[in-house]
C-alpha cells in the first residue's frame, strides 16, 4: 500500500486507480516492481497489501509508524495469506492490481487499533505515535473480493488477542 | 517469595545496582585491579539487559516473570558473594571464584533474556 504515498488529505477510501506516488526508497521499489510486473507480459495480478496484524505479542515500536487520529485498516495475517492463494489459483483475476486489506471492521484510527490491541491482550502500554502522516489509509477492496479473503474481523482479532492474552498470563 | 512483574524486574535491577556499588568499595588488594574491572563490566552489561527490556511486554507473560525470577534469584547469590569478598582484606582465591561462578549464572539469565527479546522482536509492516 506504500505505493499511494501518504493520503492523509484525500477522500477515503483509496482506489486502484489512485496515483502511485514513491516517497521513499522502500515505495519506490514497489512501484517499479509494479512497471517490470506488468511490461513482462507475465500473466500476474499485484496486490498492494495492507499492514499485517497477527494474534500475538507484538512489542511496541519506540514510534508507532501512523499518527494517533490516522485512517489505518489493518488485515489479519491469515486473510492475507488466502489472499495470495487465492490470486495464485484465480486465473480470472489476473490483469490488474487489488486492493487486500481487511474491510469495514478494520477502518479504524491508529489511536483506536492500538488501543483495542493492547487491551485485548491485557497488557497497559503508552504509545507514542508518529507526528507525521504515514502511507496507511482506508482501502476500497471491493474489487478484490472476488479472491474471497476477508473472513476476519477487527473484533476477531480482538477475540484472538484475549485468548492469547489469557493462555501467557497477560489477563 | 512470589514478586510481581514490576517489582522482580525492579528488584533484579537494584540488586545488580547494589552489587556495582559495593564493587567499587572492595578493597584495594584483595583483587587485581584490571580484573576488578572486567567484572564491574560484566555486570553492568547484565543490569543492560534488564535496563534494555523491562518496557518489553514478553516479560510480563508467565514466562517472562519466570525468567526474570531467576535472574533475580541470581543477581542476589552474585550480591552475596561481593558481599563476602568485600568484607576480606587480604586476596582470598575461593571467594573469588564464588564470585565468578554467580556472575556467570548472572550472565546466563541476561542472555536468555537478551535473546528472547530478539527472537520476539517481529517486523510486521
Amino acid at each position: 500500500m506504500a505505493t499511494y504515498g501518504v493520503t492523509a488529505s484525500e477522500e477515503p477510501p483509496l482506489r486502484e486507480d489512485h496515483p502511485l506516488r514513491a516517497h521513499d526508497n522502500y515505495s519506490e521499489s514497489k512501484i517499479e516492481a509494479e512497471a517490470l510486473i506488468r511490461a513482462s507480459g507475465v500473466p500476474s495480478a499485484i496486490l498492494r497489501i495492507s499492514a499485517i496484524a497477527v494474534a500475538d505479542i507484538v512489542e511496541l515500536p519506540e514510534t508507532i509508524p501512523y499518527r494517533e487520529d490516522q485512517r489505518v485498516e489493518f488485515i489479519y495475517v491469515g486473510d492475507a495469506a488466502r489472499a495470495l492463494l487465492s490470486a495464485f489459483e484465480s486465473p480470472e483475476a489476473r490483469g490488474r492490481a487489488y486492493n487486500i486489506a481487511g474491510g469495514g471492521s478494520w477502518q479504524v484510527t491508529g489511536g483506536e487499533y492500538i488501543r483495542r490491541f493492547y487491551e485485548a491482550l491485557g497488557v497497559e502500554v503508552e504509545p507514542c505515535f508518529s507526528e507525521a502522516y504515514t502511507a496507511l489509509d482506508w482501502y476500497d477492496t471491493a474489487p478484490s473480493r472476488l479472491l474471497g479473503y476477508q473472513r476476519s474481523t477487527l473484533n476477531g482479532l480482538e477475540a484472538r488477542l484475549r485468548a492469547v492474552g489469557e493462555r501467557l498470563g497477560l489477563r | 517469595m512470589c514478586r510481581g512483574m514490576g517489582e522482580s524486574l525492579a528488584f533484579t535491577k537494584d540488586v545488580l545496582l547494589r552489587t556495582l556499588e559495593l564493587l567499587t568499595a572492595v578493597p584495594a588488594g584483595s583483587v587485581q585491579e584490571e580484573e576488578m574491572r572486567e567484572i564491574r563490566t560484566r555486570v553492568q552489561m547484565a543490569q543492560n539487559a534488564i535496563i534494555q527490556n523491562e518496557r518489553k511486554i514478553w516479560l510480563r507473560t508467565k514466562e517472562g516473570k519466570e525468567m526474570i525470577g531467576e535472574f533475580g534469584v541470581a543477581s542476589t547469590k552474585l550480591l552475596g558473594a561481593v558481599e563476602r569478598l568485600q568484607r576480606q582484606r587480604a586476596p582470598d582465591a575461593a571467594l573469588l571464584k564464588d564470585l565468578k561462578a554467580a556472575l556467570g549464572e548472572v550472565e546466563f539469565h541476561a542472555k536468555r533474556v537478551n535473546e528472547e527479546s530478539r527472537r520476539r522482536s517481529m517486523a510486521v509492516t
